[in-house]
This record gives structure tokens, C-alpha cells and sequence, in this order.
């Protein structure tokens, strides 16, 4: 059967429209747990977005995005405690670092494919997690306290509202959406979803795979670590068993898929649906035994991954071929 | 028109213990079709490998116009006007017709719309832009080998080497694959074709390489090379190029 | 104590073998990697826990029971999951035995809370000294146990029409399916044999080790390291992979620090992938 492509892309009004509802939407529910959901939406989304640059266009799938997390949670928090320097500048040379750090250690693993590749990550993941554990320089197991300071922009402290802290993560989020955004209609963009396809042929067309794997490990690694120094200033402590918890990954890469990958509107519909669902069954069975919760998302997981393997947007597709083909 | 463009000169490749080629030499000149031929197995898409730099080379040296490309990465090699297609075909299967050619027309076009343009053009000369919106990995195979030559257009090869790319062709579809590639030589590319159906290639090319086995037994014109005992032994055997 | 290291080291090994022989066997089927191997590994420990606690039987004879509860678990999960996704997208099979290992796991922390427990005392117990050498015997055994498991699985493939069946499969799926091979029986068997191998090395380890709900992300990873690290695709890179790890266990928790161990495998790990991408014995592209 041969496939014709037309409408693969999310309307662009929706995004806009969707946009709208984020900026109003902390004036409108004033709930706090809503609003902490809310927050932690943008923050997988960022995340899940991130993940989509390596894995959704790029096809290196990771399942372990949670050492660029920790490292630039760690990062920010350290430059913070040790050398007083802003949180602000700390969490963008923490992305910087990590973005380093990402591109050193992918070039070895960027060589591997599918599976290898898959399990290297974790590997990865683990040895960074046992490392911040057991270096004594950064706390060992104990990790990080920050200091509480007096709320302002300024300190990235706000001990009175979640407003501000809702409104700097819906900011760093919508800044990756933009770069994805230019990064579809892009060359780079183009060279990322030939080398997903067929890293042969993507050769073969004169594109530098090793550059090009690495630029998106990169890009993928620096907007993970905003998401980790941003748990920093929200949470005030990093701990290794809290900030390289190997359960972030999986939520992380669960979020895109479940939206769709490869596509812009993928991560943020899987955030929008996966993160609230799994923050209200956590509040609503948390007290009942610890556990519970988690069993359910895993089944959910499971079942999604059975039901739609090609994600929300997959199902968004079909549903709209559908109304064009009908009268 | 006669300069050389491309020497390769006393090339090995080792498998493991296996030696696929071994002490290939020979010289091709610009402007020229250049067919290579010979039995399953005789190392023609490893020489191709190894000149387009996607299995590195054991020993020897391959010089493109007087430059030593040997072991250089695939993607420089394209860069520098040397372009291949694949025997099994080497698509972008979840990408349309038209963002295959046009992630090749990136090369020499930075902006999307710049590159759309020249894959449209590319795409009309391989004569497949009624597909341009199609997912590639769905076209049928006689598509999927004219969109290769596509790609490989778009990236403006001074060499162009096709491997295989009449392979389970009907002679009608293979009729304008050869005339393609008789339009590419009037435009002034060089072509090295790897064909198995003889009749396809013999009638257009001026030369023919023959490996067997990773040597190269022959070299000369199509007549020249029909009539090399070597190469009747190769094809046919032994007792019948002693019974000639 | 370099020789003490290195047959701890192996014992371990031994037993990482048999977790890892099960992995290696449904890749090799199916084409899945299955990530929630290690909670398999996980619930056989608790499944001997408590024939311990409750009936009385010491884990090593309660072994195959284990293999038995395990194998029907994987043939029932290969029926609900498994033959769902083994048709899908790479990162949908991915995922969906990820998600199968959260569940286990956390399944286990409301069950049986994420306390340690152990066996108080195995029926095989103290130490057997040999020169310097000194074995503890539960170890011992289990490795032991683990060897005479590897073996008659190994067997079980290369002698029987079922194992020739699993082996043609790996080789050639179109192929299989031709000769008249029910790919679908195969393939559920072949995931009940691989989860009774992780309950079996399960039931065996917990004769000394700690049993816990986490326990299962430690054991999984380890398998899939190792047979990355040997090769997928080849049981004896499987076997080969597993020794390395448990080799480097010991040895790098004496020489460099007990906490760095585990960060030692896999770093290690990666330093091998790194100059044989494929692993040390598998063949051909990655």
C-alpha cells in the first residue's frame, strides 16, 4: 500500500491556542495541587521534548536522559552553595556543562545502534548515580541543601506563590518547543530524521552522522539539565537517589511516546495526559500503601504500549483523516 | 575530456581471514561509462565500499582527481562530487519522496525552499515526481531504485557510481535507466555502473572492469573483454573456455 | 587473596550466567529485549521466601518449583503482553517491558513493603576451606545449581524437537514459519523458558542474598550488560559476559572500593562497546 503524506504536522492555531490556556491558566485554578500538576507537566514536557530531539527525530533512544537531569541539577545547585554564583547564570552553565558532558560521552555511545545503544544509556545513567553517591566533594548520599534566601526574580526563591515558578517553567519549556519548531523546518532537522531512517543512506548524501548524532545528544542533554536546575531552586536540595532516580528516565522517554514521537506536538500532549493522570492516582492512592500507584502507571504504560504504539498523535491522525474522508 | 578522475591503485581488503579484493588497479577517465562486472561474490559492491569510504580499506591507495581519498568518511567523499547508490536500496523510509532528494539537495542548497526546488528538478529528471508526496518506504521497488539515483543526482556527482540499479527491472523500465545514463554522460558526469543483466550495460558503456574473485582479470572495451579467455573461464568455467 | 577474588568472582558470575542465558534466549527468539527480566528474577526470590517462611522447603530444593511458577508467569505474560508488541514499534516493545518492570516492582513494595528479608539459614551453610581459598558454601551451590540449570536448558535446545524448533527460529524466522514451525507456541514457550531461567537463579540466590523489591533493577541490569557486553544473539557471549561482570564485582570491590563496584561493571561495559560495538562475540552490524 502506498502511504501518501499530507497533513503530518499539529495545526499550528492549536499550539497557539494552547498557549493561551498555559498563560491563563494559574489565574483560572487556583488549586495548589493543580498547580504543582501543572508545573510538572512543563517540566516532563521540557524534558519529553528533549528526549524527542535524540529520540524522535534523531532515533537514539535513550532511557537513561536522567544523567543530564542529575548532572545539571547537581550543577546549578553546587555553583549556588560553593561559589554563590546566581541561580539564574548557574542553571545556564549548568545546561552548558551537561551539554558538554553529553557530547563527550555520547561520542563513543552514539556509535552504537538500537538495543546497544538503549542499554548503554542506563548504563550510563547507573555509573552517574553510584558516582554522585559516593563523591564526597558533592555530599556523597547526603547531597545538597540550599540556603533559603529572600524571594525575588532575582534569588529564583518564592516562598509565597507558585505563580512565578509555573510562569519560568512554562518559559524554558516554550523555548524548546520554539527550537524544535525551527528545527522541523530546518536542514539540521532534515539531516536528524535521515539519520533516524537510514544511517546509510544519510551517509551516502554527504551528512556527517557523528557530527550530527552529537549535535542532538547536545541540544537534547542542555534542555534536560534547565529541567534538573530547575528542580534545584523548586525543591531546594538534590539528593543522587532523588535526582538520578532511574524512574525519571522512563516517565521522560513514556511521555513522548505516548504522545507520538518525532513530532512537536507528541511530547506535549503525552505531558498533558501521563503527568496529571499520575499525580492525581498518586494523591488519591498514596496513602493506601506505597506502591499502588506506581503498579497502576506501570500497567498503564503497558497497556498504552499495546493499544497505541504510535502514540496520542498517531490516534490524532487517524481521527482526522477520518472526518476528511467522510462527507 | 581524458584526464583521469579517479585511480585506484594496488587495492586489498581483508574480511577477517577472507580476502575480498585483492591488488585492484585500474584508472577511470572523465567523461567515461565504466561498466563493472563479474560473477556473484567477485568483491564489486566492496570495491564500491571501499571507494566511497563505507568499509575501510586494508591496503592500497584510492586517489580522486589526484586527491587521496582513501579511508575518507563516506559523507566527505559526496562532498567532494562522488556520489553511489546502493544493491539493496538505501532509502529514507519514513520521509516523503520529496525529503529524500531534498536531504541530499541540502548540500549544496542551505535554506528548505532552495533545496525543495532542487529536489523537484532531480526528481523530474529520474521521472518520478508524480510520487513527490508519498512515503518512500511505500513506493515499489522500481520507484524506490529510481528515487536512489535521485538522491544520488541532487548531491551534482562529478562520479556517479549505480550498483545494480537495473536489478529486476522490466526491460521497458530499464530502457530509461539507461537513458538517464546516457543523459548524465552528455551532462559530463562519469559513471560506474555494477550490472548483472548484461545486455543492459554492454551496449552504452565505453569500458569494462572485470573482478573475479577481488582480482581484476580484464579491462578493455565490450568486445575486447567478450573475448578474454579469462573472463569465459570465470563466467562459464573451465572446460568450456578450454573447448573454445 | 587474588585467587579467593577470582573464584568469588566466578561463582557469581556463574549465576549472572543463568539470568543472562534467559535474556539472551528471547532476544534471540523474539527479537524483544526484556528490560523487566530482572523483576522476574526478583518475584522468584520472594516465591522462595516465603516456601521458606511458610512450608518449610529450603530454597534449593524449592528451585524447581520456582522454575515451574516462573515458566507458567511468562507464558501467561507472553499471552497478555508480549505477543502484543512484538510486532510494534522499537520503543513500544522497549517501553512495554519497562512498564512491565515498574509494575513488578512496585507490585512488590505494596505487597511485601521495600524492607530486606533473608533466609535465615540455607540447608547448605558455614565454609570450605582449601589452602587458603574459602568457599562459602551457599554460594557454591548455588552456582552450582545454576550450572546444572544452564546445562539442561542448553541441552533441552540442542536435543529435543522443541529446542530445534527455538534454534531454527532464531536463525531464520521466514524460514521456521515455511518448515510448518508454530511461531506463535515457539515464541510463548521460549519466553516461559527464559523467565524459568531468571526464577531459577532467583530461587538460588536467595539462599544468601538480600531480597528486596529494588533487587530486580540491580539483577536486570546486570543481565542486559552482560549479554550486550558478550553479544547479542550468542549464549556463549551471554556466559562469556557474565563472568567478565562478576570478575569485575570482586575483584574491583576489593582493589577499588565496594561502593564503586557496580559503577566499575558498567563502566568497563562501555569501554569494551566502545572498541567492539557488537560485543565480544557477536557477529556482523550492530
Amino acid at each position: 500500500m502506498m502511504e501518501l503524506v499530507r497533513h503530518r504536522r499539529f495545526p499550528t492555531f492549536i499550539l497557539l491556542f494552547g498557549l493561551f490556556i498555559a498563560l491563563v491558566f494559574p489565574w483560572v485554578v487556583r488549586d495548589r495541587f493543580a498547580q504543582n500538576t501543572a508545573i510538572f507537566v512543563l517540566m516532563y514536557g521540557l524534558m519529553a521534548q528533549a528526549w524527542n530531539i535524540m529520540g524522535g527525530y534523531t532515533g537514539l533512544i535513550s532511557v537513561g536522559q536522567v544523567a543530564y537531569f542529575g548532572i545539571g541539577a547537581y550543577t546549578s545547585a553546587f555553583l549556588y552553595t560553593h561559589f554563590g554564583i546566581n541561580p539564574w547564570i548557574a542553571l545556564l552553565i549548568g545546561g552548558l556543562i551537561t551539554a558538554l558532558f553529553g557530547v563527550i560521552a555520547g561520542y563513543p555511545v552514539s556509535k552504537l545502534r538500537g538495543r546497544y545503544f538503549s542499554i548503554a544509556t542506563i548504563a550510563m545513567a547507573e555509573v552517574m548515580r553510584i558516582s554522585f553517591s559516593n563523591w564526597e566533594y558533592v555530599g556523597a548520599a547526603r547531597g545538597i541543601q540550599l540556603p533559603i534566601e529572600k524571594e525575588s526574580l532575582l534569588t529564583f526563591q518564592f516562598h509565597s506563590s507558585r505563580l512565578p515558578y509555573y510562569y519560568i517553567i512554562l518559559f524554558l519549556f516554550i523555548v524548546v518547543n520554539l527550537v524544535v519548531y525551527v528545527l522541523e523546518r530546518s536542514r539540521t532537522g532534515f539531516y536528524f530524521r535521515a539519520i533516524r531512517d537510514n544511517e546509510e543512506a544519510a551517509a551516502g548524501l554527504g551528512i556527517n552522522r557523528s557530527f550530527y548524532k552529537l549535535l542532538s545528544i547536545g541540544i537534547s542533554a542542555f534542555f534536560t539539565a534547565l529541567a534538573g536546575s530547575f528542580l534545584t531552586q523548586f525543591s531546594l536540595y538534590v539528593e543522587p537517589d532523588y535526582v538520578f532516580a532511574s524512574s525519571i528516565s522512563i516517565t521522560v522517554a513514556m511521555v513522548a511516546v505516548l504522545g507520538g514521537i518525532g513530532s512537536l506536538g507528541g511530547p506535549i500532549l503525552g505531558a498533558l495526559v501521563l503527568i496529571p493522570l499520575s499525580e492525581y492516582t498518586r494523591a488519591w492512592l498514596g496513602k493506601q500503601g506505597q506502591g499502588l500507584d506506581l503498579m497502576l502507571y506501570g500497567a498503564l504504560i503497558i497497556v498504552f504500549c499495546i493499544l497505541e504504539p504510535k502514540g496520542l498523535m498517531g490516534l490524532w491522525k487517524r481521527i482526522s483523516t477520518k472526518k476528511r474522508t467522510s462527507p | 575530456m581524458n584526464t583521469a578522475i579517479l585511480q585506484v591503485e594496488d587495492l586489498y581488503k581483508d574480511f577477517g581471514g577472507l580476502r575480498a579484493l585483492s591488488g585492484v588497479s585500474f584508472t577511470l577517465k572523465e567523461g567515461e561509462i565504466t561498466a563493472l562486472i563479474g560473477p556473484n561474490g567477485a568483491g564489486k559492491t566492496t570495491l564500491f565500499n571501499c571507494i566511497t569510504g563505507f568499509t575501510p580499506v586494508t591496503k592500497g591507495k584510492i586517489l580522486y582527481r589526484g586527491k587521496n581519498i582513501t579511508n575518507w568518511p563516506p559523507h566527505k567523499v559526496v562532498r567532494h562530487g562522488l556520489a553511489r547508490t546502493f544493491q539493496v536500496v538505501q532509502i529514507l523510509d519514513d520521509m516523503t519522496v520529496e525529503e529524500n532528494v531534498m536531504v541530499g539537495a541540502f548540500l549544496h542548497e542551505k535554506t528548505v525552499q532552495g533545496a525543495r526546488l532542487l529536489a523537484r528538478k532531480a526528481l523530474q529528471q529520474s521521472g518520478i515526481d508524480h510520487y513527490t508526496e508519498h512515503l518512500a518506504g511505500s513506493l515499489p521497488i522500481p520507484a524506490k531504485k529510481r528515487l536512489e539515483i535521485a538522491m544520488a543526482l541532487v548531491t551534482k556527482p562529478t562520479l556517479l557510481m549505480l550498483d545494480e540499479s537495473m536489478a529486476g527491472l522490466t526491460p521497458t523500465e530499464f530502457r530509461d535507466v539507461q537513458e538517464l545514463i546516457l543523459n548524465l554522460k552528455k551532462e559530463g558526469v562519469t559513471l560506474v555502473v555494477v550490472e548483472h543483466v548484461m545486455e543492459a550495460i554492454m551496449p552504452i558503456c565505453d569500458r569494462v572492469l572485470v573482478l573475479n574473485l577481488g582480482v581484476l582479470i580484464a579491462q578493455g572495451t565490450a568486445k575486447e573483454v567478450a573475448e578474454n579467455p579469462d573472463v569465459i573461464k570465470a563466467y562459464l568455467g573451465d572446460k568450456y573456455a578450454r573447448n573454445r | 587473596m587474588f585467587i579467593q577474588l577470582v573464584v568469588s568472582g566466578l561463582l557469581l558470575g556463574c549465576i549472572y550466567s543463568l539470568i543472562s542465558m534467559g535474556l539472551s534466549l528471547i532476544w534471540g527468539v523474539m527479537g524483544i529485549v526484556n528490560f523487566a527480566h530482572g523483576a522476574f528474577v526478583m518475584l522468584a526470590m520472594y516465591a522462595a521466601y516465603y516456601g521458606d517462611q511458610l512450608l518449610r522447603i529450603d530454597p534449593l530444593l524449592f528451585t524447581p518449583v520456582a522454575i515451574l511458577l516462573l515458566f507458567f508467569l511468562g507464558v501467561l505474560v507472553y499471552q497478555i503482553i508480549i505477543q502484543y508488541v512484538v510486532d510494534g514499534p522499537y520503543v513500544s516493545r522497549l517501553l512495554a517491558t519497562f512498564g512491565l518492570g515498574f509494575f513488578l516492582i512496585n507490585m512488590a513494595q505494596f505487597l511485601w513493603s521495600p524492607n530486606f528479608r533473608t533466609i535465615k539459614e540455607s540447608m547448605v551453610h558455614g565454609v570450605w576451606k582449601i589452602g587458603s581459598v574459602m568457599i562459602e558454601l551457599p554460594k557454591l551451590a548455588s552456582s552450582l545449581g545454576s550450572i546444572l540449570v544452564a546445562a539442561l536448558v542448553f541441552l533441552f535446545i540442542r536435543k529435543t524437537r522443541t529446542g530445534q524448533a527455538i534454534q531454527a527460529i532464531s536463525a531464520d524466522k521466514m524460514g521456521a514459519a515455511l518448515m510448518g514451525i508454530n511461531l506463535k507456541r515457539i515464541a510463548a514457550f521460549s519466553f516461559g523458558l527464559g523467565i524459568a531461567c531468571a526464577g531459577a537463579a532467583g530461587s538460588l540466590l536467595a539462599t544468601f542474598y538480600y531480597i528486596f523489591p529494588d533487587v530486580a533493577s540491580l539483577f536486570g541490569l546486570i543481565a542486559l550488560v552482560a549479554v550486550a557486553l558478550g553479544g547479542f544473539g550468542s549464549v556463549e557471549g551471554a556466559f562469556l559476559g557474565a563472568l567478565i561482570l562478576g570478575l569485575v564485582e570482586t575483584l574491583g570491590g576489593y582493589y577499588v572500593d565496594p561502593n564503586w563496584k557496580y559503577a566499575l561493571m558498567f563502566l568497563i561495559y562501555l569501554g569494551i562497546v566502545l572498541i567492539r560495538p557488537q560485543g565480544l562475540l557477536g557477529r556482523g552490524k550492530v
